[in-house]
């Protein structure tokens, strides 16, 4: 589970990317969750992901 | 797998109460190839439905937001079932039987999947060992939420930061176990599924 490092967001890249070769599911806590309500969808654009 | 023994005890029960499709000329045996055949047709369907994706992306997952999507599988499936049954000679499933087929399964299927994740989330072999990169106040607060709801069925190995802040009393057996360049060493040494 990614919560917030002060690592900066390159090392944060690093932990999805060792997850992703360890095969180990990862849940990430995103930016701005105060405001990210439950039923936040995410959508596509043009191949950027963004919660709605 | 709660799913199975659902479908099996709903057509258990709609075949006490209905018995056989005498008229069709069925006998018990042959009706129960049937329904056999007809569950991994059930299986994809609920699978269409999303239905065995919650329990893997969200630990909160309960039966209450299975609901409608199960509601619609079943119903889509009962639907199917008559339709098939109009267009061929060989199965003739009466509307009474597929209708109380319909509302048991409404029933049973949602009842079976509470005792089996009630079952599942408290055996300890079910658990999937957790860790939280982070040990701030965000990753602190998932930690505390994790311990205080076992329901989630995450069992907390331990936190990954370069610079954690002091820990939580609440935290307090909970061990820091590496900064995020040891991640891959100690993901294998603990076996973390998250």
């Amino acid at each position: 589970m990614l919560a917030f490092t002060g690592d900066g967001h390159d090392a944060g890249l690093d932990v999805v990317r060792a997850c992703n070769d360890l095969d180990v599911e990862l849940d990430i806590v995103p930016r701005l969750f105060e405001v990210v309500g439950s039923k936040a969808q995410f959508h596509s654009l043009q191949g950027t992901p963004c919660l709605a | 797998m709660a799913d199975v023994w659902a479908l099996g005890f709903t057509f258990a029960i709609v075949h006490m109460i209905l018995g056989t499709s005498a008229k069709q000329g069925f006998t018990s045996g042959q009706e129960l190839i049937l329904f056999l055949l007809s569950v991994p047709c059930w299986l994809a369907l609920a699978g269409l439905y999303g239905l065995y994706e919650g329990d893997r992306l969200r630990a909160d997952t309960t039966t209450l937001d299975d609901f409608w999507p199960l509601f619609h599988a079943v119903t889509v499936g009962v639907w199917l079932t008559f339709v098939v049954s109009r267009l061929t000679n060989h199965v003739h499933a009466s509307e009474r039987r597929l209708i109380l087929f319909w509302f048991l399964a409404l029933a049973i299927l949602p009842l079976g999947r509470v005792i089996m994740r009630v079952f599942i989330r408290s055996r300890v072999a079910f658990l999937q060992r957790t860790l939280i990169v982070g040990a701030g106040l965000v990753g602190q607060e998932i930690a505390r939420k994790i311990q205080r709801n076992p329901s989630y069925g995450l069992e907390l190995a331990g936190f990954v930061d370069n610079d954690p802040l002091p820990l939580h009393p609440e935290l307090a057996d909970i061990p820091v176990l590496g900064t995020t360049d040891d991640l891959s060493a100690i993901v294998r040494a603990y076996g973390s599924s998250t």
